[in-house]
């Protein structure tokens, strides 16, 4: 007759378990039993590592592939003729039912609707839609899962993009990969557990170092960016003049100073600061090994494109995820703006899908041909939908799109996912889900769960309340499953 | 539930008659005397049963709820009672913990909440002393304890050492030695103000053997500028204070005159409660001054939005509850915000506490959507004195001009031929503008068509308006929202220019929450939205704006009725220059009508200017469009316009009368006067003397910076409970009020900002002094008494030293709320000078140091290591305030992450002394703040921060060896250990030893850095080119009388120092 609360009452003791190992408050059960409570956890990480597994995990890693400014999906996924056949003609009122729009286009007076002006055919055995735009992903389909049926609550970009990152629409919550990292530790001493690849020189709608930041968990679980050139890492580089040897030598001496502090003192806060320093020195070897491609094969940078030998662009970025998933990295999160077309959408949405295309996919094929694909989940997404009527003039050869909140696509890929699998589905207008929606916190409890993490056990206590990445919804979508 | 019951029946009764376990009753022999229902019962229950019986009515089992006493209590159906005082044997509660019976037992087994032996014995021994229950215990009003006494073979300075000695004791822990001179010197001068002693000054306090000599430097520290900035520091983060406004472009705001005020406020060391009192309600103290209202800027400290397409009401409702969470949280250790969506699930704050709470902060004209980058409404000037002195002068001229013309007219008047004679009328004369609606061409223009109007090059469309027969000929009519005209080169329109407009129009729409603009320039959110516009509102009433930036400066008059749908009116306007809104009229069908303001407070140009860059332009005028965008909407007129006609002077009643073609003869004799008037030479010199002084007034007042300020609306908006917190879902109506189970609010308290500071300083309040000397014992000791500085309640931690906490809560109150003699309190206690050295056996019985049976160590935060760093080297610059400065940074981290904001769009660091300044001065944007302090765990502010982390991690090491500001620190301290007296290596390896850490070195160490040097040397030697390339590293000069490699080898050895464990942990 508790079978039904089992899972919440669990919770609360696993945090209690889990705070004894280390981690924040410990306020109740060091009062209670104040000469057993735990220490300030200088061995944080060899406690965290897999206790904080509930279940078995499919996905070890995740490579998250953000699409910033919310990618059409009409035009690239979500085929719908009836578009095509009613273009130009007014959203029927049926259709939108007072639908809350965002203040770009509710002062139109005239929501024009916009077949997608590219091409669709089916792809695969799965035979998924996929546009002309995407000629690469279309080959890769037979190992993609499509979700046609994504949803969120917000309708503009800062909030929507804080929303699906940190499961709340408003700046504060630790971001997703930062939740993984608490969760589960790293898997490579030498380097951080969540990375962040941006790619350079890409205008758009803002990115927030909030997206993947620790909000109020530990800053040692925020997401370190990596970056092209020669300082890949901040301040990881040695000063000018500054020698490996120089920088080894130097630390070996304050390693002596430390050591003698920690003679005098005896905290073990010093010894766990030696380590760091030690891995600081790893660092410095360990990530530039990373960024360094040269040694990738020709027919790699073939399989990646042309501007996969351009540090700093998408599709390095995307051989440089494979490379940090083959060391270990828990969470790679990509970022590529420039999504957002609210006006001229037919010349730039090519410009995004030929940047975007070729690379993503073969990312999909690199880690499949290396193995890794099983245990590494990836994500190809952005933030919302966009709408099916033109922002602003519906001309012959050019319209934009809104933000759409009610429905979108994204796919994914590994880990756990079925393959060449297609779910949810829109109505024929592309304006609402006809069935199977996903909610964010739907999608963000499935991955947490493909990890082997139950989102709801999954807390930190803060401002006196268990915070937890999908706040107290979502559900893991489980037809999505292997 | 019925099942539920019957369980109980069966089981209870054997239980009765069962002795407890063994391991029980052996418990029950180490438990309190008392056993207390807040500190021993409510965590259990809260932790272990809650979760089936506690608040959450959904979970809750067996109807079955522990957390009140009533229900706890009763008789169950099953004629059972959970809880029988003084009968545990009688309670089934008592039963079911001690049972063994899998199906009995509580908390079921596959809970795993299992209780420990002495947490069931604590519970039986709670019954049979009467299950008293309790409030929680941080609304209960502190009472003064009894400080209590302890062996005379331990040092008790204040009752501080009493309280935590005793309870050492009571722990099995004993106090440590007294920490040494140096180690304790360099503490206090960090805490207390964030910069470490000078090597004289330690010297002096080695040398002071004087009783009074600590006390000496607290006092002196305490006084310090350096104190003011060491706790305004503090104050930063919970009053999440920022230069950028956080959300989307993150644009610039001005905001560190706030900052400056805090500064000052903690160096006069004002009273907390009037240093609390001044930031929530300084606007509404009698006679605020202008400090005062500067002081509220801690509420406009919030994040704010600036992504088109947001809903405006959405985005200030979050403000709104911003200031509700940071009010609760800073002053209070309360965490209303989970009352925001439904009634707290901890503590007894309802989802209706939370919105009467907030209403104290939902009466503020500002927006919810602002532009990029400034500060937005409402305002307050921050003029000098010497500018304020000038435009005092200046008004006073104003008047003596207005007075001028009002006796002049009055002399008009007087003359009787005027009155006799009506001049002739001719609406056509100094007209600058005509367009009578009767043409459209179309031209091809660089690949698109555009329209001509009338022939008239300045008039264009890109649109296609219709021609239709109109009021006199042809008219143009509007049904597409992409129909608008343009009116270019008509002349800059600014405040002191009179503007008069007349024309023809026949509409149809009247929707909800949309305007049609006739005609105007105002821009859009980036731009402020400067410029004027002449518009019918959503419930089709005409409305002038002169706008310099909304919601604060601007003039903004309406009429009061309704122009009439489906038939031609002539509507119009006059505007006479003079700023103000009685300076316009409104007229329909010639008729001056009845008008309301709604504003009127502008000061500053209206000159249109381009988004972002803010350089002035002028943009042509639109006629049936708004420039506006992103708000939902766009202004959009549909139906006809015709006849249009612009004047750049204030036209008379008369002419409005002529151009709707009625007969000027049925208006009143005293318009008739002000056409005369108006024409009147003499009145026209008057006028335009009028016009030059006010230029000058505005053009001095635009460069007169503004800070965001409180400001009460004249008329209260209604506050609602928003269901679900959703802002378009609003139930019930509040007032403002605060939650009773905290405090009741006193029926003679002003149900507004101010009242609400007097509540909280209430002596009666049980959490305001709680909190804040709980957050000061943070500051000082590392962790709070409460450890959850953030949540005194239901959910927070419990306090270490409940009496000690209370007996510093009422210290504080009645001591007049002082800050420094409340510090002054904590850093002269004997524990504060205690050791921080401890036995491996002490450690491992406290390992989180909760009894401070020795001084507390932790990582110092981020902006103290820097300034250390600083310090050491001697490049810090001890200039106090002023604008927000940019040490140097990684280059590209701002453009990568936006491009929006035009102010904020790269970080150019600063140069010269604005690289060496204070941390705390480092320039804030919020998504993207200064990664070094990042990695020490600074906050981004973007919400109200009590406590930090303090993490270790490999960033740290990278920051602190690689990062410019620490790589020039450590060049420059190593110029400096070479100017110091003593030649010999070892006197100045110590002495930089001394400099960085505050402490003389052991020979062990100096021998360290002998061999760091050596190695260091040898190298540099080997590659002088490397050295150069080293010491190149910051701004700061070289100096070129020093060897380049032995100076390149001495900054290794200061890097070591300034990553040497005393550079950045307190000990």
């Amino acid at each position: 007759m508790f079978c039904d609360d089992t899972n919440r009452v669990y919770s609360r003791r696993d945090f209690l378990t889990r705070t004894s190992l280390g981690i924040g408050a410990v306020t109740l059960a060091s009062f209670l039993n104040p000469l057993t409570a735990s220490s300030q956890g200088t061995n944080l990480k060899a406690n965290l590592d897999r206790s904080g597994l509930h279940f078995a995990p499919s996905a070890k890693r995740i490579i998250y592939l953000f699409q910033s400014g919310a990618p059409s999906q009409i035009d690239l996924f979500d085929h719908k003729p009836l578009l095509q056949k009613m273009h130009g003609q007014e959203l029927p009122e049926s259709v939108r039912q007072g639908q809350r729009l965002t203040g770009m286009t509710a002062g139109q007076t005239s929501f024009p609707l916009v077949g997608s002006p590219f091409s669709f055919a089916k792809h695969g055995q799965s035979g998924a839609w996929v546009s002309e735009l995407m000629p690469h992903t279309a080959k890769i389909v037979d190992e993609l899962c499509f979700i046609k049926s994504m949803y969120t609550e917000a309708i503009n970009h800062d909030p929507a993009v804080t929303f699906i990152q940190s499961g709340s629409q408003f700046p504060g919550r630790p971001s997703m990969g930062a939740w993984v990292g608490y969760g589960l530790g790293t898997d490579n001493e030498n380097l951080p557990a969540f990375v962040v690849l941006v790619t350079k020189d890409k205008f758009g709608q803002p990115l927030y170092a909030r997206s993947w930041g620790n909000g109020f968990l530990p800053s040692e679980h925020q997401g370190v960016q990596f970056r092209a050139g020669k300082n890949p890492v901040l301040y990881l580089d040695n000063p000018p003049g500054v020698s490996a040897d120089n920088r080894e030598s130097q630390l070996a001496k304050l390693r002596s100073l430390q050591e003698i502090q920690f003679g005098e003192l005896g905290d073990p806060e010093i010894q766990a600061r030696i380590a760091q320093y030690e891995m600081a020195f790893r660092m410095q070897t360990s990530v530039p090994e990373i960024m360094n491609t040269a040694n990738e094969p020709a027919y790699i940078y073939e399989m990646y494109g042309k501007d996969s030998r351009k540090p700093g662009t998408y599709a390095a970025n995307c051989l440089l995820a494979r490379r940090l998933a083959e060391r270990g990295v828990k969470f790679i999160q990509l970022y590529h703006q420039g999504w957002d077309q609210h006006g001229n959408l037919p010349e730039d949405i090519r410009t995004q899908a030929d940047e975007t295309d070729q690379a993503s996919a073969a990312l999909i094929i690199d880690l499949k041909q290396r193995g890794l694909l099983e245990d590494t989940l990836v994500i190809w997404g952005g933030e919302f939908g966009r709408t099916n009527y033109s922002q602003g003039r519906l001309t012959s050869d050019n319209f934009g799109r809104d933000h759409h909140p009610n429905c979108y696509t994204l796919w994914m890929a590994g880990g756990g996912v079925k393959k060449g699998f297609t779910f949810g589905a829109t109505d024929d207008f592309g304006y609402r889900i006809a069935s199977d929606g996903v909610h964010i916190h739907d999608f963000q409890a499935t991955i947490l769960h493909l990890l082997g993490i139950d989102h709801e056990r999954l807390t930190y206590k803060h401002q006196g309340r268990r915070f937890r990445l999908t706040d107290v919804h979502g559900e893991v979508v489980k037809s999505l499953l292997v | 539930m019925r099942f539920f019951d019957f369980l109980l029946l069966i089981f209870l009764l054997p239980a009765c008659h069962t002795s407890l376990p063994e391991e029980v009753e052996l418990a029950m022999a180490n438990l309190p005397d008392e056993i207390s229902y807040n500190f021993h019962i409510k965590p259990i229950l809260s932790d272990r049963c809650y979760a089936c019986h506690g608040p959450d009515e959904e979970a809750r089992k067996g109807d079955l709820r522990l957390d009140l006493e009533e229900y706890a209590k009763k008789l169950r159906d099953s004629g059972n009672k959970a809880i029988v005082p003084h009968r545990s044997a009688r309670s089934a509660l008592a039963a079911r913990i001690v049972s063994t019976d899998k199906e009995y037992q509580m908390p079921p087994p596959e809970s795993k909440l299992n209780l420990l032996p002495h947490e069931k014995a604590m519970l039986i021994k709670w019954i049979d002393q009467g299950a008293k229950y309790e409030k929680h215990w941080s609304f209960i009003s502190p009472k003064k304890p009894v400080v209590p006494a302890i062996p005379e073979k331990y040092t008790a300075i204040n009752p501080v050492d009493n309280f935590l000695i005793a309870e050492m004791l009571n722990q099995g822990l004993t106090p440590s030695a007294q920490e040494g001179a140096e180690r304790l010197l360099r503490r206090v001068y960090l805490d207390l103000t964030g910069l470490p002693p000078s090597i004289s000054e330690v010297d002096a306090f080695i040398a002071d053997q004087s009783p009074g000599a600590f006390e000496n430097v607290v006092d002196r520290l305490l006084q310090s500028v350096s104190c003011a900035e060491r706790l305004t520091m503090e104050w930063m983060d919970v009053a999440r204070y920022a230069d950028s406004h956080g959300l989307h472009a993150d644009g610039w705001r001005n905001m560190w005159p706030w900052r400056d005020w805090v500064i000052e406020a903690f160096h006069s060391n004002m009273s907390y409660n009037q240093f609390v009192t001044e930031q929530l309600a300084g606007d509404l103290l009698p006679g605020a001054d202008r400090d005062q209202i500067i002081a509220t800027a801690f509420h406009r400290n919030h994040p704010m939005t600036a992504e088109g397409g947001v809903i405006d009401e959405e985005f200030r409702l979050e403000y709104v509850s911003d200031r509700t969470n940071t009010t609760a949280t800073a002053f209070m250790g309360l965490t209303m915000e989970c009352a925001k969506c439904h009634d707290h699930k901890f503590d007894p704050i309802s989802q209706k506490n939370y919105y009467e709470f907030s209403a104290f902060f939902n009466n503020q004209r500002e927006l919810g959507m602002t532009g990029d980058d400034g500060n937005f409404g409402p305002m307050l000037t921050l003029a000098s004195s010497e500018t304020e002195e000038k435009l005092t002068v200046m008004e006073k001229e104003i008047k003596d001009v207005d007075r001028q013309i009002r006796e002049r007219k009055a002399e008009l008047q007087k003359v009787e031929a005027y009155l006799q004679s009506l001049p002739p009328i001719d609406i056509d004369k100094n007209l600058a503008f005509y367009l009578p609606l009767e043409k459209v061409r179309t031209r091809q223009l660089e690949g698109s068509s555009q329209k001509v109007i009338d022939g008239n090059q300045k008039c264009t469309s890109n649109g296609d308006p219709k021609l239709v027969p109109g009021k006199v000929g042809q008219a143009l009519e509007f049904d597409h929202e992409y129909d608008e005209l343009y009116l270019a080169d008509l002349g800059v329109m600014d405040v002191e220019k009179p503007l008069s407009i007349g024309i023809w129009i026949h509409t149809r729409k009247k929707m909800e929450g949309k305007t049609q603009v006739l005609i105007g320039n105002a821009g859009e959110k980036n731009t402020g939205w400067r410029g004027w516009d002449f518009y019918l509102d959503q419930d089709n009433r005409l409305n002038l704006r002169l706008i310099r930036s909304l919601p604060h400066n601007l003039l903004h008059v309406r009429a009061q009725d309704s122009v009439p749908l489906q038939q031609w009116v002539h509507v119009g306007f006059t505007y006479d220059g003079t700023g103000r809104a009685s300076g316009s009229k409104m007229f329909v069908d010639g008729w001056q009508v009845q008008t309301m303001v709604e504003y009127d407070r502008l000061d500053k140009n209206i000159r249109t200017v381009r988004p972002g860059a803010h350089e002035e332009f002028e943009r042509p005028l639109r006629v049936a469009k708004s420039y506006r965008a992103f708000t939902g909407d766009n202004g959009v007129f549909e139906g006809k316009i015709d006849e249009l006609r612009i004047y750049h002077r204030e036209a008379s009643p008369l002419e409005m009368t002529a151009m709707a073609g009625q007969d000027p003869k049925a208006l009143a004799a005293a318009d008739r006067w002000t056409h005369i008037f108006l024409q009147d030479p003499s009145i026209r010199v008057l006028q335009r003397s009028r016009r030059q002084i006010l230029s000058e007034i505005i053009s001095i007042s635009d460069s007169v910076p503004e800070i965001m300020v409180m400001e009460e609306m004249m008329q209260p908006r209604a506050t609602f409970i928003l269901d679900r917190g959703q802002y378009d879902a609003p139930l019930e109506e509040v007032q403002a009020k605060t939650p009773d189970e905290v405090l009741p609010y006193p029926s003679h308290l002003p149900s507004n900002r101010l009242g609400l500071a007097t509540w909280l300083f209430d002596p009666q309040h049980p959490l305001t002094s709680r909190a804040t000397v709980n957050r000061y014992w943070q500051m000082i000791f590392g962790r709070g008494i409460v450890k959850s500085a953030n949540d005194l309640g239901n959910q927070g931690a419990l306090p270490s030293h409940p009496d000690l906490l209370d007996w510093l809560a009422i210290e504080f109150r009645d001591n007049g709320w002082d800050v420094k003699a409340l510090l002054k309190i904590l850093v002269m206690s004997a524990t504060y000078q205690q050791s921080s050295y401890t036995t491996p056996e002490q450690r491992g019985l406290d390992p989180e140091n909760i009894y401070l049976s020795r001084s507390s160590s932790y990582r110092w935060p981020a902006e103290i290591i820097r300034d250390n760093a600083l310090s050491a080297s001697g490049l810090l610059v001890r200039k106090v305030g002023g604008p927000s400065v940019k040490p140097y940074q990684p280059d590209g981290l701002w453009i990568e992450k936006g491009s929006f904001s035009h102010v904020l769009l790269r970080y150019e660091p600063s140069s010269g002394e604005d690289l060496y300044r204070r941390s705390l001065y480092t320039f804030i944007k919020r998504t993207s703040p200064h990664p070094a302090m990042t990695v020490f765990d600074a906050p981004n502010r973007d919400v109200c921060t009590l406590t930090r982390e303090t993490t270790n991690t490999p960033l740290q090491a990278l920051v602190l060896l690689n990062d410019p500001q620490f790589v020039e620190a450590a060049r420059v301290l190593a110029q400096r250990v070479q100017k110091h007296a003593h030649s010999d290596f070892d006197a100045r390896a110590a002495y930089a030893f001394r400099l960085a850490t505050g402490r003389h070195s052991t020979v062990e160490e100096i021998q360290v850095l002998k061999e760091t040097f050596d190695e260091q040397l040898q190298s540099f030697q080997q590659n002088r080119k490397a050295a150069s390339n080293l010491l190149a590293v910051g701004e700061h000069a070289m100096d070129s009388n020093l060897s380049v490699v032995e100076t390149a080898a001495w900054t290794m050895v200061a890097g070591i120092l300034l990553n040497h464990d005393e550079a950045y942990m307190k000990r």
